[in-house]
C-alpha cells in the first residue's frame, strides 16, 4: 500500500488500519463536513454517474478522487452493494482496493476470516490489533456516556450526538486527539442545563441524513432525538465482548430483524414518543421500511433524502406535521 | 373575531363568521400574494380590512404550504395535517376516520382516532396524482375540469399520475383514437388506484374526502367502489383546511 491516509466507505475495524500506524479517514464524514458537498455530488453526476443514483455513492467517489487518496477499504456486503462497482471506478482511477464483507449470516468464523485476510494485507498481528481494541475502548466508554448525556439529562443535543457517534468511524483520523476533544465537550456539558425537557423525545434509524440542516429543524419544531440508532452502532455499543463480537453485535450490517429488536429495546429504554426513519433515495434499505413500519409500533415518519443540501419544503411540512401530531396525542 | 386561513399552493381560503353565518372566500394565490400581502420587515402584513370586510381579526390561524414560505404576521400556524383533522372531526362530529385530502399539489391520508391524529400519509417531494395532475391532463384533453370530473364510464388503464410525464401516456391515448370520456375516467381512476394502498393500510369503517378533489364526483365515486364503502365528502371541501384553522383550539 501506498498511502498514510485509508479511506474507508463505511465502518470497518478500525482498530486493524490504526494498528498498521496507518491513519483512517471515513469518506462519508470528508464529505458531508465538506463546505461544498454538493460539488462532490455534482463532479461525480459529471464524471457519467446517473441522477437516479445514490447520493452518497456519488460523494464517496468524488471525495476520493479528488482528494487524491491512494488506498481505499470498501464494505462490499453489510452497506450497501453499488460499493462493489464503486470499488471498480476507483481500481479504474488507479486507487488501491481493498474488498471487507460483513457475512450476511453473521457467522463469526466467516468474520474472523475478513478480519484476518484484513490484518494480514495490513501487516498487523493480532496482538497489535488487540492493542488497539483496548485502547479504543477507553474512548468507546466516554462516548456512551456522551450517548446517555443526551437521553438522560438532555445535556447533549441530538446533532452533537449524531456527530460524535458518527464520527467514531475513523475518530477524525486521530484516535488521541479524538479523545481529547470528547472529554472537552463532556466537562464543558457536566454542569447544563437540560433544555430539552419540554421537548418531544424522537429517535432517529436509518443510515445518517444526507440533508445538512436535519437535525436543526428537528430542534426547531422542538423535537429532542435521543437516539441516533445506525451512529450509535458506529460507536459499537458492546465492545465490552471482545474484538469480533464486537463486530457481530454490531448491528448494521446484518439484517433487519436484529436491527428491530436493538431498536424496540433502546425505544422503550430512552423513552422515545415517535421515530423518524431516514432513507436515501435509490437505496435497497428503502424496502425495510415496510418490515419496520409492521413491527415497530409507535408512530413513524419516513423521509426521503437525495442530495446533500438543506431540507426542502414538503420534508419540513411533513416533519411539522409529525411533531404537532406527536404533541397533540 | 377569528380566522382561519389556508395558504395552498393552488388556492387561498379564507374561513371567518360573522353575525354568525359563515363566510367562505377563496383567492388565487398568486393573485393574493399580488393584492393582499404588504412586506413589513422581514414579515408579511395581510391586507386585513380589505379581506375580512373592514375587521381585523384578534386570532389568525394559518396553515397550507405558504404559511412557511412566507413569514406571516398570524397569530399561530398549524400544520396542514392537524388542520385538515381538526376540519373533519368538526364538521362530522366523528372521531375515528381516514380522511383522504387531495389538493392541489399535496395528497394527504390521514388517520384519526379518538380525535387525534394517530398517523399519516403525505406525498413526497411529487405531486403525482395531485390536484395539479388532473388539471394538466384536462388541459391536454382540452375539456374543463368540471368536465373531467364526470367522466367515470369505461375507465382505460393510465400508468403515470405524474403531473408532468402523464401528458405523453395521455396524448399516446389520443392518438389511438380512444375516445375523450374513457380517457377521462382512465385519468380519475388512476389518482384513486394509486391512493388506494394506502387507505387500506388503516383499515377504518369511515372514510371521509376532503380538498378541491373531493368535487370530482368520478373520484369519489371510484374510491366508494375500490374500498367497497361509501366515501363521505365534507362540505365544502376545499375550506376543510381554512375551517379547522378557525376551529383550532
Amino acid at each position: 500500500m501506498n498511502g498514510k491516509i485509508i479511506g474507508i466507505t463505511s465502518t470497518i475495524p478500525s482498530e486493524i488500519i490504526y494498528a498498521s500506524g496507518k491513519s483512517l479517514c471515513d469518506l462519508n464524514n470528508i464529505y458531508i463536513t465538506s463546505e461544498e458537498p454538493m460539488n462532490y455530488f455534482e463532479k461525480a453526476e459529471i464524471a457519467g454517474f446517473p441522477n437516479t443514483y445514490c447520493g452518497w455513492i456519488k460523494g464517496l467517489y468524488s471525495v476520493a478522487i479528488e482528494n487524491k487518496i491512494s488506498d481505499v477499504v470498501a464494505v462490499t456486503q453489510g452497506d450497501c452493494s453499488n460499493t462493489e462497482a464503486l470499488m471498480e471506478l476507483y481500481r479504474y482511477s488507479n486507487i488501491k482496493t481493498y474488498p471487507f464483507a460483513y457475512p450476511y449470516s453473521r457467522e463469526k468464523n466467516i468474520l474472523k476470516a475478513e478480519m484476518d485476510n484484513l490484518m494480514a494485507s495490513f501487516d498487523v498481528s493480532n496482538e497489535d490489533v488487540q492493542k488497539k481494541f483496548d485502547r479504543f475502548a477507553e474512548i468507546r466508554l466516554k462516548l456512551h456516556k456522551l450517548d446517555r448525556m443526551t437521553y438522560e439529562t438532555g445535556k447533549i443535543s441530538g446533532e452533537e450526538n449524531h456527530i460524535w457517534l458518527v464520527s467514531s468511524s475513523d475518530f477524525n483520523g486521530n484516535p488521541d486527539k479524538f479523545e481529547k476533544k470528547l472529554d472537552g465537550l463532556i466537562k464543558s456539558k457536566e454542569y447544563a442545563n437540560n433544555k430539552y425537557d419540554s421537548f418531544i423525545r424522537l429517535g432517529y434509524i436509518g443510515v445518517p441524513p444526507i440533508i445538512t440542516d436535519f437535525y436543526r429543524q428537528v430542534e426547531q419544531l422542538q423535537g429532542h432525538i435521543v437516539f441516533n440508532e445506525v451512529q450509535r452502532q458506529f460507536a459499537m455499543p458492546s465492545f465490552e465482548k471482545g474484538l469480533y463480537e464486537q463486530y457481530l453485535d454490531y448491528t448494521y450490517p446484518y439484517d433487519i430483524f436484529r436491527r428491530i429488536e436493538d431498536i424496540k429495546r433502546e425505544i422503550k429504554k430512552r423513552e422515545i414518543r415517535g421515530l423518524i426513519h431516514y432513507v436515501q433515495s435509490f437505496c435497497f434499505r428503502t424496502l425495510e421500511d415496510l418490515i419496520i413500519r409492521k413491527e415497530i409500533n409507535i408512530p413513524i415518519l419516513t423521509i426521503e433524502g437525495d442530495k446533500p443540501q438543506p431540507m426542502d419544503a414538503r420534508t419540513k411540512i411533513r416533519l411539522e406535521a409529525f411533531t404537532e401530531m406527536l404533541r397533540k396525542q | 373575531m377569528k380566522a382561519g386561513i389556508d395558504i395552498g399552493s393552488r388556492s387561498i381560503k379564507i374561513y371567518y363568521e360573522s353575525g354568525g353565518k359563515p363566510i367562505r372566500k377563496k383567492f388565487d394565490t398568486v393573485r393574493f400574494f399580488k393584492d393582499y400581502l404588504h412586506k413589513k420587515g422581514d414579515k408579511y402584513d395581510i391586507g386585513y380590512k380589505s379581506l375580512f370586510d373592514g375587521q381585523i381579526p384578534d386570532i389568525l390561524v394559518a396553515t397550507g404550504y405558504g404559511k412557511l414560505a412566507t413569514n406571516l404576521n398570524v397569530t399561530k400556524t398549524v400544520s396542514e395535517i392537524i388542520a385538515h383533522a381538526t376540519g373533519a372531526v368538526k364538521f362530522s362530529k366523528n372521531k375515528n376516520m381516514t380522511l383522504i385530502d387531495i389538493g392541489g399539489q399535496d395528497t394527504k391520508v390521514i388517520n384519526i382516532e379518538g380525535g387525534h391524529v394517530a398517523d399519516f400519509y403525505m406525498n413526497n417531494k411529487c405531486a403525482a396524482g395531485s390536484g395539479r395532475y388532473i388539471e394538466n391532463m384536462a388541459n391536454v384533453l382540452g375539456v374543463s375540469l368540471d368536465d373531467i370530473s364526470k367522466m367515470r364510464d369505461n375507465p382505460i388503464r393510465i400508468d403515470s399520475t405524474c403531473a408532468t410525464f402523464g401528458e405523453s401516456e395521455v396524448l399516446s391515448k389520443l392518438f389511438e383514437g380512444i375516445p375523450v370520456p374513457e380517457i377521462g375516467a382512465g385519468i380519475n381512476l388512476a389518482v384513486v388506484k394509486r391512493l388506494i394502498p394506502i387507505i387500506l393500510r388503516y383499515n377504518n369503517e369511515n372514510i371521509y374526502i376532503s380538498g378541491g378533489v373531493a368535487k370530482n364526483e368520478a373520484v369519489v365515486r371510484f374510491l366508494s367502489h375500490e374500498l367497497k364503502k361509501t366515501v363521505k365528502i365534507i362540505d365544502f371541501p376545499d375550506f376543510n383546511g381554512a375551517y379547522g384553522c378557525y376551529n383550532y383550539e
